[in-house]
Parts: C-alpha cells; structure tokens; sequence
C-alpha cells in the first residue's frame, strides 16, 4: 500500500520541476551559447534529438543535449516530450498523477478522488442556459482605466505591431519598429 | 419579383437541407420564421448589427456557463477581466463590452462567444506559466470576436437567413434591459451548442494564432506566449483533459509549425514582458503540465 504513495508523491514532486521536462527537436537545430539569433553555435542538434529543457526566454528555450554543453534552441524547433507517441495518461504532472491514482489492482479505471466538472460534447449539448452566472460575470468587468493601471503596474508598454498575413515571413533582421505604423487605437 | 421567390425558394430549401444535416435536429424552424427573414433579402444579406452580435454572444455565454460555471476565486476573476480588457485595448473593437472568465472546469479549454465574452477554463489556467500565456491565449480568443469568426460559421451551417433569424429572435428576447435570462428558443439554443461543439473553421483558427500574437506583442507582452501554451498542449495531447479542444482546433503541432515559420526572426526584436510574478501568486499552481 505504500509504494502508490510514495510514487504518488515522487511523481508530484517531478511536476513541480520543470528541470524534468524533456524536449525534442523537429527539425536540424542550431545550438547557441546565448538566446540570440547571432549568438555564437555551439553545435549543430540533428532533428529528433531529445534534450533535458531548463527555462525558456521569449522564443529560446534552454536546453541541455546529451552530447553538448547546454545552450538556447529555438523555442518553435521543440516539441514536449520524447518525440515517441505518447497514450492517455502517459505524460508527466496532472495526468500523470491520475494515471498512478487510476492503476488500481484490476488495471481498470476507477475514479479516485474528486476530479472536477469536464466540458465535453455531451456537457455542452446538455447544459441549460445560466443567465445567473452571465451576471455574475459581467460583475467582474473592469473599466478600461482599471485596465490600464494593471499594465502600468507590470511595466507593460504598447508596441506598434501590424497583423501578420499567412505565410509573410519577411525576418526583418535587426531591432527596427519603424516597419509598423503607429497604432491609432489603445491607451488613451 | 420572380427572382426573388427565386431566391427565396433556395433560401428556405437551403435552410432546410443545412438542418437535416446537422447531427443534433432542433434546427428546424418554421416556415413562417424562414420566409420572415427571407422577405426581405436586402436585409437578409447586410451584415449582422453590432448589438444583435452582441445578443448572440450573451446567450451562448449563458449557455458555456450551463455546461461549467465560473470558478468560486473572485481575485482572479478581476484579474483576468483586467488583463482581457487591456489586451482589447490594443485592437480594432476596444468599444465592445468585452467580458472574460475562468470556467471550473478540469478541461484545457478555452471560448469566445460574438461580442466579446472570453472564457478560460481553470484546467488551462493551471497549465500556464505566467501572464504573458494568459495574454496569447486571451488574445486569440479576442481575434474570434474581432473577425466574427462565430457568425460566419453560424452563417456557413445554417445560411444567413438563418443567422438574420437568430438575431433576430435573440434581439426580440434581450429587449430593452440586456440579456437577463429570458427564455432563449430551443433553436436558437441548440445553433449556440452546434458551434461550441463543432468548433470553427479550421482557417479562422490559424487566423486567431496569427492575431493573437500581434495583439500580445503590441500590449508588450512576450511574443511567445501563445507559442508557449501550444507547445504545453502538444505535450498533453492523448489525454482525456483535452479532448474537446483537440476536436474542435487543429492539433498543436501543426498550429506551432504554422507559427514558426512566421514567426521566425520576425517577432525576436519586440521587447515583451512575460510577467510571472503575479501570476504565480495568483495561480500558485501554474505550469503544472
């Protein structure tokens, strides 16, 4: 009876870690020492190598390869987990601990503890409209002032950024924002 | 005047065909309803009006909320609306009564209805890593309101003799003082749940992640943020938590090869802040994946 706890608890702590968290690239990527496109490589990462993830920053995510000091991939040339094909209740954290608290003696599902509402197609196709809660909701509006202070508070500054259109890749290169015009709406 | 019982004839017929196919019945209006909104076809091909947009997007916000209601923690209830609000601040429609929940739900989900309501459930919440995830995933939900991506598809599976119906009805039942509960028709009910559960088009999606993006980056938020959460989500994929939204989007992976190829180098010179802090403190438990 002690083993599923202790897996259980063993399993929660690795979900806390995100220093446990495996990636594998997609395609042939560049390893560089530092999270900038002009970084110096350190090493070319075939694709489907998988490597051990430490933090990400912006598009650049930190990785350690097992056969290369660690260094920054391009955060969109990664994919969570080991690239294998993954099954239910395979993956780490949540599902993970659903999984140890499901493999009862039988093997079968059986529910333990209390999961909480799903939204499925049958809850959707079931539900009643709730015009009490709608109101709730709209209690919790905000002006658009209150808005604005809670950006001001995280240092939150308004960029001009024009839509992108499918398949506009035009890499721009350096740190130029003068190839958008300035936006005419927004924090007055 | 032949042209347009003409047109009045394909109108109804096509109305009819579109309610045989849909899988769920409940789409069968009358005829007299049908020939209202077709009698005057001007009418029926305009757009539809901001404040039945509006309407609509009430009732099938009633209806989300049947199906999970808001999570009980009204500190992240605020702070959600004010992160949702500054965010449409930054896009073409700031005007709109734009309202934002958590869903208690443990599904990984997220919604808009028309008119701008977002809702996040606390199963996705949970899975972020800051607010800067939050951002991409509210703005992405922002960019269906902004292009109306919900009426297109109300209009693609039910005509837009349909949608002018539905308004229509939906305008009828909000009368002067708002949405307030009033008994919403079992059609108009049904088209709502149609939608959530058939998703939209497949395109509008691809859409909403390009929007999404640019809409974060101008709010000064870390790009990636969006990028962040699809990546989560493809790590998730296969289990139960996330089968309602693997059915109704593109899968993760595609979304991120879509997006990669965007926004490669293109988006590395925006500075943005990924704002962890507070919401860690607000979401103790977030980025468990």
């Amino acid at each position: 009876m002690k083993l599923p706890v202790t897996l259980f608890v063993l399993c929660f702590a690795c979900s806390l870690s995100a220093a446990a968290e495996t990636g594998t690239t997609v395609k042939d990527t560049e390893l560089k020492k530092e999270p900038f496109i002009d970084a110096a490589t350190l090493a070319t990462l075939p694709g489907q190598t998988t490597v051990e993830i430490l933090k990400r920053q912006g598009g650049w995510t930190q990785v350690k390869p097992p056969t290369a000091d660690k260094g920054w991939v391009r955060m969109l040339n990664l994919r969570l987990g080991d690239g294998k094909p993954r099954q239910e209740g395979s993956g780490s954290g949540i599902g993970a601990l659903f999984n140890v608290a499901r493999s009862g003696s039988s093997g079968t599902t059986v529910t333990t503890g209390v999961r909480g509402l799903d939204i499925t197609k049958d809850t959707l196709q079931n539900a009643s409209p709730n015009p009490g809660e709608l109101k709730r909701m709209h209690g919790f509006s905000v002006s658009k002032a209150e808005a604005l202070k809670l950006a001001g508070s995280a240092k939150l500054h308004k960029q001009s950024v024009e839509y992108v259109e499918p398949g506009a890749v035009r890499p721009s290169g350096n740190a130029s924002s003068s190839d958008a015009p300035a936006s005419s709406w927004g924090n007055n | 005047m032949k042209r347009i019982y003409r047109q009045l004839t394909a109108l109804a017929l096509g109305t009819m065909l579109a309610s045989q196919a849909w899988a769920f019945g409940g789409f069968n209006l009358d005829l007299n309803k049908i020939i209202s909104a077709g009698k005057n076809l001007s009418e029926a091909s305009k757009e539809i009006s901001e404040p039945e947009e509006i309407s609509i997007g009430e009732g099938m916000a009633s209806v989300l909320l049947g199906a999970a209601p808001l999570l009980k923690n009204d500190a992240i209830q605020t702070y959600i609306n004010q992160v949702g609000r500054y965010l449409s601040l930054q896009t073409e429609r700031p005007d709109l009564p734009w309202h934002f929940g958590v869903l208690d739900s443990v599904s990984v989900n997220a919604f808009a209805t028309p008119g701008g309501h977002i809702f996040v459930t606390s199963g996705l919440l949970k899975k972020m890593h800051s607010e800067a995830e939050l951002a991409g995933v509210l703005s992405h939900e922002i960019a269906h309101v902004l292009r109306k991506h919900h009426l297109a598809a109300m209009k693609k599976a039910g005509g837009m003799g349909f949608l002018t119906d539905v308004a229509s009805i939906a305008v009828d039942q909000k009368g002067g003082g708002g949405y307030a509960g009033k008994e919403l028709s079992k059609n108009l009910i049904s088209g709502m749940k149609e939608i959530l559960v058939r998703g939209l088009d497949k395109d509008d999606e691809y859409e909403a992640d390009r929007m999404g993006i640019v809409i974060a980056t101008r709010s000064g938020y870390d790009p990636y943020g969006l990028p962040a959460v699809l990546q989560t989500l493809d790590g998730l994929s296969g289990t139960s938590d996330v089968s309602l939204l693997f059915s109704t989007h593109p899968a993760p992976a595609s979304r991120l090869d879509t997006l990669s190829g965007l926004m490669q180098s293109k988006f590395d010179h925006y500075q943005g802040q990924s704002v962890s802090d507070r919401f860690r403190r607000l979401v103790p438990n977030g980025g468990n994946n």
